[in-house]
């Protein structure tokens, strides 16, 4: 007999429709017009139809928050575990130590390579990282004020504005140095006691690597200084520990996730101890069975949605876990010496990129002290406007308008375009690009 | 049956000694402003193979819904699907950035932009924001979209949303955090929504009404119209939270419901694999009057071509870097386009009608009277049999099936929230009935010393917060 049929005779009922009884004739609906069900074959087969509409041979030379990096084939291999990607949340603790494990140990990673105490979980996403960071440092001090650079990057500023909605919180944004970092000078002059967060960015939004993020905590007074941080660079920079930030916000993307058309990413998100009751996302722990052997729970939940409800520090319940595993894996195969080696081999391929890009007559380097991590402008004139066009046409992404990219940039980046070079470009990449430069009218 | 889980002693990453296995050439060092050098770093130097290992070794010590039975209540574990991960991890797909301009990127779009359609449909909206990137994300989303568009029609005095004290922790947690006050209401003593009391709460401060039906108790709430309306006549908006969406998908939508919003949790409904704990999706569905105020960019067709449209006049801004959780919507659309209208009908009849069977098979065992129909999911209660949720969840776990969800809706003393959706065979359930047969048979002490089949045995939360340890000794 046909299990269905032999339940359904068991609690009574003759046909499908008895379990509907409850739902009001009136508001039925059918959803016919989605199409019958395929088999497995065909779904494939249309999948891929569809996937070969997107450019395939893309010779990708932007960043802006999404880098195409190398991904060890043990990496996917990981995340693809059954046991871990078609687990929920380790709400039930003794038979999920596998999970647990694993991400209190990307807590660890994360908090070493940052120099922070405390990394959460996982967030979204880094700029939905920085708008939890402002709420947390608003409900840490109660001020109303956010100072930003004005060169900050647009999609992260609209991102900031949805998070405080409500909060009555004011925007400031301090002027940033020709290169893009820090105008130290008029920053200080803008910090008074009522300024909630300051938030920096190292590399700072034109690429370059900014020493000026080392002197916030001489000059913020009440606010907490918020690290926006590129964790690849970690490996040649010092961290946001190093110079006492209070909040640490990166994007975890490069650390072994794919560029997935923009998501899901992970939002790594680490504090000072001293603010763990204030902060947002879940919280693994270690501690011990009733043996005395050494075991993980989720901890602080006390601060969570599912029991303080509208008193919650966040609303965060679903989160990145999977990717956080991702992230943990790549910084364990690279180890200190593969991670300095990305960050390097980044740094030396701008340099390359731009020494090529300098061959074409119009390019206009700029000459700043400070040097490029893995974004990078350059000055390409009146070009600029159809840059981006002229090489997505020649099968290269690059050339991004800063102006379109960031809030406001200083009137000699008026022409500037974005680039970046990760340590997948190589050197005919990088001549193919300065050949397709160079044909642009 | 018996269940030993494979249990292992296993060391930190950073306690490891095997030496990196890393290989890349040597370079020089780049010059770095002295104040910013990096000279302690901190990672674990291990080999590849160790770290594989390691991983491995910990996915053994973590049920699935691959491993087995998995009823845990409001979270939906189905059964993922693998030609999804195929597609999910296809280079086609993955390999393109996310500021690639629309022509190079048609693909992808043609994707969201059929999603949409298949969500506008399947809910009864009329549009459709792909970019929330959770559940509580869309949540956070809507109850943004609520206030901006109280505040273009002169309604700002509204600053309350009323939630049913039954309600997912994320309802009042979304609304607080996009400023509003939270009105708690009662539920009628068989947990549906108290007519009377909502309409005592309504008022000219009322914003929102925020509910999901069937509610957290499995009950479809039969007078939505009749609260739909009340509603509406002063002045609110409607909002439905998709958490139990595949209770009704096919059957009713929330727009026929009389709703003015949805999110959906694309991993719930639509089987995109849960990951531990995410990554998720979170779309939210408006009706019509509300299109304006979705995250921008937007995905719209115009002359045969998919677009972005950053139109941000009205729009409650961005909630995420990008356009949204590209994979796990790439799965849902492959899932939908897989099931079809006929087999996601198919996974709600079956997974109400597997609802209802345990239901039914647990009453006696329970000593728990059941009010009528059940859709997805059957809330018991072990306080009858004087037994803690909490014990019999261990006795549970410790058999090798994971437990349903405890001590949640919060308004049924000892619950046990069970899911057992349309995946579960008939000798899946009855072996999880078995089970709690024999945990409600199991003296307390007993119960008390249990897991003892696991990796460890019960866990110490109580020292987790005390002596708060959140990460491992930095070497």
């Amino acid at each position: 007999m046909d299990p269905d049929l032999k339940i359904l005779s068991y609690i009574g009922m003759n046909s499908y429709e008895e379990l509907f009884s409850d739902i009001p004739k009136g508001i039925r609906c059918n959803i016919d017009s989605i199409g019958k069900g395929k088999s497995e074959m065909e779904v494939i087969l249309n999948s891929e139809e569809v996937g070969s509409k997107n450019a395939l041979n893309m010779k990708i030379f932007l960043g802006l928050g999404a880098y195409e990096r190398y991904i060890p084939a043990s990496i996917q291999n990981i995340i693809m575990r059954n046991e871990f990607i078609t687990s929920y949340t380790p709400y039930q603790a003794e038979i999920s130590q596998g999970m647990l494990q694993a991400l209190f140990e990307y807590q660890s990673i994360i908090s070493d390579l940052t120099g922070m105490e405390v990394t959460n979980s996982s967030m979204y996403d880094g700029p939905s990282g920085l708008g939890e960071a402002v709420r947390m440092a608003h409900r840490i001090n109660g001020n109303k004020t956010i100072l930003l650079p004005q060169n900050i990057r647009i999609n992260h500023l609209q991102v900031i504005v949805t998070y405080i909605t409500g909060l009555n919180m004011k925007l400031k944004f301090y002027p940033t140095l020709e290169d893009g970092t820090i105008d130290l000078e008029k920053l200080t002059e803008m910090v008074d006691s009522e300024v909630s967060s300051i938030i920096t960015y190292n590399p700072s939004n034109y690429g370059t690597i900014d020493p000026g993020v080392t002197r916030i905590r001489e000059i913020k007074i009440n606010a907490l200084h918020i690290a926006y941080y590129d964790p690849i660079s970690l490996a040649l920079i010092k961290s946001p520990g190093d110079y006492d930030a209070d909040i640490a916000v990166g994007e975890g993307q490069q650390l072994g996730i794919s560029l997935s058309y923009g998501g899901p990413y992970l939002g790594l998100f680490s504090f000072k101890e001293k603010y763990v009751r204030k902060s947002p996302g879940r919280l693994i722990g270690e501690t011990v069975d009733r043996k005395g052997k050494k075991a993980f729970v989720m901890t602080l939940q006390t601060r969570e949605q599912h029991i303080r409800r509208d008193k919650a520090m966040s609303n965060i319940c679903t989160n990145q876990a999977l990717l956080a595993i991702a992230s943990t894996a790549y910084l364990s195969i690279l180890g200190n010496k593969g991670l300095k080696w990305v960050a390097t081999k980044s740094m030396e391929n701008v340099n390359k990129t731009i020494s090529e890009m300098k061959k074409v007559p119009y390019v206009k380097p700029y000459n700043f002290k400070n040097p490029f991590f893995t974004d990078f402008i350059i000055d390409v004139g009146s070009r600029s406007q159809f840059m981006m066009q002229h090489l997505e046409e020649k099968n290269i992404l690059g050339g991004f308008r800063a102006k379109d990219a960031l809030y406001s940039v200083d009137s000699s980046k008026k022409n500037a375009v974005f680039f970046a070079s990760t340590e997948m470009r190589n050197q005919n990449e990088m001549e193919y690009l300065k050949n397709a430069m160079e044909v642009m009218e | 049956m018996t269940y030993h889980q494979a249990t292992y002693d296993e060391k930190y990453l950073n306690e490891m000694d095997s030496g990196n296995s890393f290989t890349c050439e040597d370079l020089k060092e780049p010059e770095i402003d002295e104040r910013l050098r990096q000279e302690n770093l901190h990672l674990p130097d291990i080999s590849e193979n160790d770290v594989v290992r390691h991983y491995v070794r910990l996915s053994q010590m973590n049920y699935a819904v691959d491993t087995g039975f998995y009823p845990l209540g409001s979270c939906t574990m189905k059964f993922n699907p693998k030609f999804a991960d195929r597609i999910a991890t296809d280079s086609r797909f993955i390999r393109v950035h996310p500021l690639m301009d629309y022509q190079y990127s048609q693909g992808n779009l043609q994707v969201m932009y059929e999603l949409k359609e298949y969500l506008r449909i399947m809910s009864g909206m009329d549009a459709v924001s792909l970019q929330p990137l959770a559940g509580a994300h869309a949540e956070f989303t809507s109850m943004l979209i609520v206030r901006k568009y109280m505040e273009e029609v002169g309604g700002e005095e509204r600053n309350e949303i009323i939630i049913p004290d039954s309600a997912h922790g994320t309802n009042p947690a979304s609304a607080a955090m996009a400023g509003f006050s939270v009105v708690e209401i009662p539920s009628m003593e068989n947990g549906v929504i108290d007519v009377d009391a909502l309409k005592e709460a309504l008022s000219e401060k009322t914003a929102a009404f925020m509910i999901t039906n069937p509610n957290t108790l499995g009950i479809f709430e039969s007078n939505i119209e009749e609260i739909a309306d009340l509603v509406h006549k002063n002045g609110s908006l409607l909002y439905y939270d998709g958490a139990n969406l595949n209770a009704i998908l096919g059957i009713t939508s929330p727009g026929a419901m009389g709703f003015d919003m949805v999110h959906f949790n694309l991993h719930k409904t639509f089987a995109t694999p849960h990951g531990g704990g995410g990554p998720g999706a979170g779309p939210v569905a408006v009706k019509s009057f509300l299109e304006k105020y979705l995250p921008f960019p937007r995905i719209e067709k115009e002359e045969g071509k998919y677009v972005l449209k950053y139109d941000q006049e009205h729009s409650i801004g961005r909630v995420a870097g990008f356009q949204g959780s590209f994979v796990n919507l790439l799965r849902a659309w492959a899932y939908i386009k897989y099931k079809g209208s006929d087999g996601l009908l198919k996974n709600t009849q079956k997974a109400v009608l597997n609802a209802n069977y345990l239901a039914k098979r647990l009453e006696p065992i329970l000593n728990y009277r059941h009010e009528g129909l059940k859709k997805h999911e059957v809330i018991m209660s072990s306080k009858m049999v004087n037994k803690r949720a909490l014990d019999i969840a261990k006795f549970i776990i410790d058999r090798g099936v994971h437990a349903p969800t405890i001590y949640f809706p919060l308004i049924v003393p000892e619950a046990l929230m069970i899911e057992p959706t349309e995946d579960a065979s008939l000798s899946d359930m009855d072996q999880f009935c078995q089970l709690i047969q024999e945990a409600v048979q199991t003296p307390d002490e007993e119960l008390h010393a249990l897991p003892l089949h696991l990796s460890i045995e019960r866990a110490d939360e109580v020292r987790a917060a005390k002596e708060l340890k959140l990460k491992w000794d930095t070497k």
